[in-house]
């Protein structure tokens, strides 16, 4: 991806969307798991995921033709995410309203916890692009993790200490771990390459070091200490710090690039200059 | 290389762009971003280095990466090997411009949709030769056809040019001859080698 191509439209897609699922799926996980039943959070899930689809679409030079997105089912993972996309919102919204009328159904539950789980799988795959050189690796699975970080710290203050606080510091772990070795990965892009491309690079420890402060090491102290609805909110910034990190550091292998690392090769060839 | 493609001669192109305004006017691109664009090497003349340059454009690869991601099939790989866009199915969602890793696809603000070259299809089939091959005045940029065997000597690597994503380009080159420029460019690919 070219480094001036505007993502703002992306990070906010995005950010709702894997809050939203992220929310939904550890909300059936907790439920059907340690009986911390939550239709609430469900349909919050619900609406973020919504909002998430409906900023999407500001993202289409075309908006009329959204519908031609399923086209490629079965070929493009982009398909695949607008179609799992769609089956999530539904999941959800038929799981909130069952358990907000009072008639939870485990197997609604247990559907929309598995669909909007593999919803966020699905937006790491289509990010796992070969040609894109920070977007490797761990990276395609960070959505996963971090939304349902996000999820399990925002449904804490309704659960009671013991087994649900165990899972989420799992979680968060696990997250942790995968967002570390990213980090490691884009670390390890020399300089001289990036930089002409990207200059987000220039900032990109900041960039990684705020994600990981704000997802994954803030929340965990904070429900330490009590949990509270202040932790989720500080969860929901470092989602939204991680997607625009995502984007600003995408850095492409292009001819370009490779023109850019040829010059630097033939600089090093040259003999040292004589006194 | 399973089908059409270009043949670019390192030693004969002299970096004139003729290939870029060619491009541009017989597909109507005088005010959008060039389908084609010509990348000079060692553009600081460094002595150790040969200078040579690369017009490159779509390469309608084996395995297209944008053919592969788009979700609304509006890339099609013609039995002839040319990629062709169709801008009627085309949602603008510019996923084409992640997975490519050739940047060619170029997104057109004005339609709000994708585009890129198509190996001017149009003039193929005429029987005619590409607008940038046939305006290119020292025949560096040629028209492989599916049929056409490259020359002896033709690579599908050269220093500046990479396949990260292993699409398989159908571009092929002839490294720059003359007794200095093939040296330093021998010595370049070794060094690169290493």
């Amino acid at each position: 991806m070219s480094g001036h191509a505007d993502h703002r439209s992306l990070v906010v897609f995005t950010s709702l969307a894997i809050a939203g699922a992220g929310l939904v799926s550890a909300s059936a996980y907790f439920e059907l798991m340690h009986g911390l039943a939550c239709p609430e959070a469900t349909a919050a899930g619900a609406v973020l995921l919504a909002a998430g689809l409906a900023v999407s679409l500001s993202h289409l030079g075309r908006k009329g033709r959204a519908g031609l997105a399923a086209r490629g089912a079965g070929r493009s993972a982009l398909s695949h995410e607008a179609l799992l996309a769609g089956l999530a919102l539904g999941a959800a919204v038929v799981a909130a309203g069952l358990g907000l009328r009072g008639a939870p159904s485990p197997i609604a539950t247990a559907a929309a916890g598995v669909v909007n789980t593999a919803f966020l799988v699905s937006i790491g795959l289509v990010y796992r692009v070969r040609g894109q050189r920070t977007w490797r690796g761990c990276s395609a699975a960070t959505p996963l993790t971090g939304g349902l970080a996000f999820g399990a710290i925002a449904l804490q203050p309704l659960a009671v200490p013991g087994g649900v606080f165990t899972a989420t510091l799992l979680i968060i772990a696990i997250d942790a771990l995968l967002f570390s070795r990213r980090w490691r990965a884009v670390a390890g892009i020399a300089w001289p390459e990036a930089v002409p491309a990207n200059p987000w690079m220039i900032r990109r420890t900041q960039l990684l070091a705020a994600r990981f402060f704000l997802l994954d090491v803030m929340p965990l102290i904070l429900l330490a200490v009590s949990p509270t609805f202040l932790a989720a909110l500080v969860a929901a910034a470092g989602l939204v710090v991680d997607r625009f990190g995502f984007y600003a550091l995408a850095a492409q292998h292009t001819t370009e690039y490779e023109v850019a690392a040829v010059e630097m090769q033939i600089a090093a060839l040259d003999p040292p200059a004589q006194d | 290389m399973s089908g059409a493609g270009f043949l670019l001669d390192l030693h004969r192109c002299v970096g004139c762009g003729a290939c870029v305004l060619a491009c541009r006017i017989e597909n109507g691109r005088v005010e959008t971003a060039a389908w084609r664009r010509v990348l000079p090497l060692n553009l600081r003349r460094r002595p150790s280095g040969p200078t040579y340059f690369l017009s490159v454009a779509c390469h309608h690869c084996d395995e297209p990466a944008c053919l592969t991601g788009c979700p609304s099939g509006a890339y099609e790989k013609r039995a002839d090997g040319i990629v062709v866009h169709h801008e009627d199915l085309c949602l603008g969602c510019r996923y084409c411009e992640m997975t490519c890793p050739f940047s060619a696809p170029q997104y057109d603000e004005a339609k709000g949709v994708m585009s890129k070259c198509h190996l001017c299809a149009h003039r193929v089939d005429a029987g005619r030769l590409p607008a940038c091959v046939a305006a290119c005045p020292t025949e560096a940029l040629q028209f492989l056809t599916a049929a056409a065997v490259p020359p002896d000597g033709a690579g599908d690597r050269v220093p500046g040019f990479a396949d990260p994503a292993g699409c398989g380009p159908a571009l092929r080159f002839l490294p720059p001859a003359g007794a200095r420029r093939s040296v330093l460019f021998r010595s370049l690919e070794e060094a690169l080698k290493r």
